[in-house]
């Protein structure tokens, strides 16, 4: 019976172990969920599923160094996946390609696979879904703040540190067989944003900042003469200007029945920025968040009523601002400088008709200021990371094609697919790219004036950007600083009473939403940040949507939970009780002998 | 005393076994993103929800005249029948409706999984929203919506043949259209489809674009992944088309910058 017993022992415990095994849950992809809970492919891009096993080669969380092999392993093959993306840009996907097969020329032993998004938040969603199962990819464009999050589970970037540092592998390194740029040769501001903690985890790819592309013709039909550098100010004056309309209900400026004289592409740099060039709070580098001071509900009393006039709006409300800019519509068109190619009356990508293209001028100029002495503007571009694999030659390999695409041939070209400035002072100072700056103007292809002067805009502001905090949680308050502007904006259209109750009402749904935590009610109380994964088993809390939003609440343990701790304890209190009888037992026994 | 140690050990792991049953989150979205018109440029982050505004006042259901005429960002309450539904997603859930009069597209309105599986075609719902205009598309946002107890009602397809390039096709904006014996046109470099606008995207993480040739004029219809998804018949029907062929399309009339109807069929002939 005891040994009955023993084996029954025995195998509640090898069960137990079994059990905490496999409950470690995972997170289900959309596409799973849409497939009724099959397994995920393989990220990869050719659908070759010996390529690559992710699940095989990736390091278990935990491992957190590094150590750069002696020497690149030429004769083991070695195949990485890479994330990139491009803007709905097929010239894009075309540059990536050839540098895939550029890098496969001079490493034969390393297949790049290439998985293509046009939308960083697909490619966030996909990263934070394949950390707990160990399927991301090798390498991956995306921008710090998600790599913020994807290293709150830890041992999942490589920290680039001593791959940048390897006086043969390295930024610049002897043993490279491309013509690499060195630590120097990065432009400083660029190379400082990839730096995590102070630790250098990603490296830049493209940089761009935000623009505004104004219909100077109307500018100046209104009686104005337009600045070097625009103010706030100024933009708001000419815009409440341009809503007057005539007899015939038509608006006096451009003659037809619509015209939004300001729409603002992206309002979460729109609040990021305004609050920067006011020196106003927004968040800091630990997690606290500032955003939701009296500056902030100064700005979106003032935004909202020029929402309210419909002399300002957004991309959310009322669609893309170069296609209302293109068609004589709006007069300022705030738009990142990588969406050049959309600007103006004669750029080379429409999303209109042609025939509702309206002639004018277009100037390029930095975004609106309060003081534009000392202009501000945000520094915003992909950037690219690193993933840990257990196999030391297969994150080299990775590094060294990282290093790749900061080599001049893939920076120039992809570079001037848009606004794009690249990265490295040493593809800005080649003389082909010096080459492609002075010719523009000359055709409206790859020499479209507006795009090359959305380049320049950014190479002579590169001092004047900054970046925000990167924290986990840290794109969270960056979607509150656009949704307040959002919210105010259609409450003000619709006629709602935006006063300090509406403020307020906001503030709590906004900080709800994002799960932002304020210490105290008010503008004036500052908030944090919640976590965004779980550290022990990397997967996200991500609202569902998979939107990059903060936390949800985790609630209260579920039921099954409770049961299995419970069910656990009682294990653990019954082996505990019979060892007591046992050797109660046994001692009685014992006893008994000697007796 | 020790045959029940055993059992109660035996009746513990099972408990345990029991409770490690993985549960699907039930949150887990079916779409990934926004799912709004081809995007340019997307430099900045991904588009996330917004918080609903603040609930229109409670008022009458208008006719769909009374609605053509509202302003935008106007409150409005519509009656009208569900044709077919986007994916649910994140309780939102795009929908594609129509009544007698006219059709209507309620974007992201806010709907549980639960109710999702309820708007089949042919269900009546009463929406609650404000007018807005994105593009031209004239929809409903910021919506919720009731079910209505009627029966069931599929609107007929509109042939737009005749109606292609005149002004009274925005009329029909968001209806339930067809369009036969159409041609299959160069989409560019000799391809029948794009994947994405531009053939920028690959083969199932993308909406597939393909033109048509109709007395004279060239139009472009979506295949709209969150409606039909990859996978499905028309996904993989346009995905096998060819320049040149003849074939007979259903779908509904959404709009960007001009008509750019939302396939539900497609059939080669």
């Amino acid at each position: 019976m005891k040994k009955l017993l023993s084996v029954l022992l025995l195998l509640s415990m090898l069960l137990s172990c079994l059990l905490l095994a496999g409950c470690h849950g995972r997170l289900v992809t959309p596409e799973e969920l849409a497939a009724g809970g099959e397994a995920p492919a393989p990220a990869d891009a050719s659908g070759d599923e010996a390529a690559a096993s992710p699940a095989e080669t990736q390091a278990a969380p935990g491992a957190n160094a590094f150590a750069v092999p002696a020497s690149f392993d030429e004769n083991k093959k070695i195949t990485i996946t890479f994330w990139a993306k491009n803007d709905s840009n097929k010239t894009q996907a075309a540059i990536y390609k050839k540098a895939i097969e550029d890098f496969q020329a001079l490493y034969p032993s390393v297949t790049v696979n290439l998985r293509l998004y046009t939308d960083y938040g697909k490619i966030y969603n996909d990263v934070i879904t394949n950390i707990p199962t160990r399927t991301t990819p090798n390498v991956c464009v995306t921008y710090p703040d998600h790599i913020a999050t994807y290293m709150t589970g830890s041992g999942v970037v490589v920290s680039l540190e001593e791959l940048a540092a390897d006086p043969n592998y390295g930024l610049g390194g002897a043993a490279l067989k491309f013509d690499g740029p060195s630590r120097e040769e990065i432009v400083p501001q660029f190379y400082d944003e990839c730096h995590i903690g102070g630790v250098l985890y990603a490296l830049p790819f493209m940089r761009s900042t935000e623009a505004c592309y104004v219909n100077k013709t109307f500018v100046e039909k209104l009686g104005y003469e337009l600045p070097e550098v625009l103010t706030w100010d100024f933009v708001w004056e000419v815009s409440e200007a341009a809503i007057a309309k005539g007899s015939d209900g038509k608006f006096l400026v451009n003659g037809q029945e619509k015209m939004i004289p300001f729409i603002y592409k992206s309002t979460d740099n729109m609040m990021i920025q305004m609050l920067r060039q006011l020196d106003a709070g927004y968040s800091t580098a630990d997690g606290e968040i500032l955003l939701f001071n009296e500056t902030t509900k100064d700005l979106l009393y003032t935004i909202g009523e020029h929402a309210r006039s419909r002399a300002f709006s957004t991309f959310k409300i009322s669609s893309y601002p170069g296609n209302w800019l293109n068609a004589g519509q709006c007069i300022f068109a705030v738009d990142s400088t990588a969406g050049a190619t959309w600007m103006g009356a004669e750029a080379p990508l429409l999303d209109i008709p042609p025939e509702q293209l309206v002639e004018f001028e277009t100037a390029v100029l930095p975004i609106p200021q309060f003081d534009p002495e000392h202009p501000k503007m945000i520094s915003q571009g992909p950037s690219v990371c690193v993933f840990y694999k257990d196999d030391p030659q297969e994150v080299l390999a990775s590094w060294l094609f990282t290093q790749f695409l900061l080599t001049n041939d893939t920076q120039i070209a992809y570079s001037e697919t848009e606004g794009y400035v690249p990265v490295t002072l040493k593809a800005q100072q080649d003389p082909a790219y010096q080459d492609y700056l002075a010719r523009a103007g000359e055709d409206n292809q790859e020499h479209y004036r507006v795009k090359i002067d959305a380049a320049k805009l950014l190479m002579a502001n590169t001092a004047n950007t900054f970046t925000t905090p990167v924290f986990t949680g840290s794109t969270s308050v960056r979607d509150a600083a656009g949704l307040l502007i959002e919210n105010v904006c259609k409450a003000q259209r619709r006629n709602q009473t935006v006063d300090e109750a509406f403020m307020d009402k906001l503030r709590t749904e906004v900080c709800s939403l994002y799960q932002l935590k304020p210490s105290a009610p008010g503008w004036t109380a500052q908030a944090r940040a919640g976590t965004e994964t779980d550290p022990e088993t990397g997967s996200s809390a991500l609202p569902a949507g998979g939107g990059t939003g903060g936390q949800a609440d985790q609630g209260p343990l579920p039921t099954a939970s409770w049961i299995l701790l419970g069910s656990l304890a009682a294990a653990w209190l019954i082996i505990g009780l019979i060892s007591g009888y046992s050797a109660l037992k046994r001692r009685r026994e014992r006893n008994k002998k000697f007796t | 005393m020790k045959k029940i140690v055993a059992l109660l050990l035996v009746f513990v792991m099972v408990l345990a076994l029991c409770a490690c049953g993985e549960a699907k989150p039930a949150e887990t979205p079916v779409e990934e993103t926004k799912p709004e018109e081809a995007a340019p440029v997307d430099d900045g982050q991904t588009v996330v929800e917004e918080t609903p505004a603040e609930e229109p006042a409670a008022q009458a259901v208008m006719s769909f005249a009374e609605f053509s005429a509202a302003e935008v960002d106007a409150p409005v309450v519509v009656e009208a029948y569900v044709q077919a539904h986007q994916s649910w997603w994140d309780n939102k859930i795009s929908v594609y409706a129509q009544d007698a009069d006219g059709g209507y597209f309620f974007y992201d309105m806010a709907c549980s999984e639960e109710d999702a599986a309820k708007l089949v075609p042919g269900t009546k719902i009463r929406v609650t929203g404000f007018k807005a205009e994105w593009s031209g598309e004239v929809e409903i946002t910021d919506a919720s919506f009731e079910f209505v107890d009627a029966e069931p009602w599929i609107a007929e397809p509109l042939d737009i043949a005749a109606l292609l390039g005149t002004d009274e096709l925005a009329a029909h904006m968001n209806q339930f259209i067809c369009l036969k014996d159409a041609k299959i046109a160069d989409k560019g470099d000799g391809a029948a489809f794009f994947f994405n606008w531009d053939n920028s995207g690959e083969d199932g993480n993308c909406d597939l674009y393909f033109d048509v040739e109709v007395n004279g004029g060239t139009y472009t219809f979506v295949v709209r992944r969150y409606l039909t998804a990859p996978g499905s018949e028309v996904y993989e029907a346009v995905k096998n088309l060819q320049v040149g062929d003849t074939v007979d399309i259903e779908g509904f009339l959404y709009w960007y910058e001009g008509p750019q109807p939302h396939i539900s069929a497609i059939t080669v002939k």
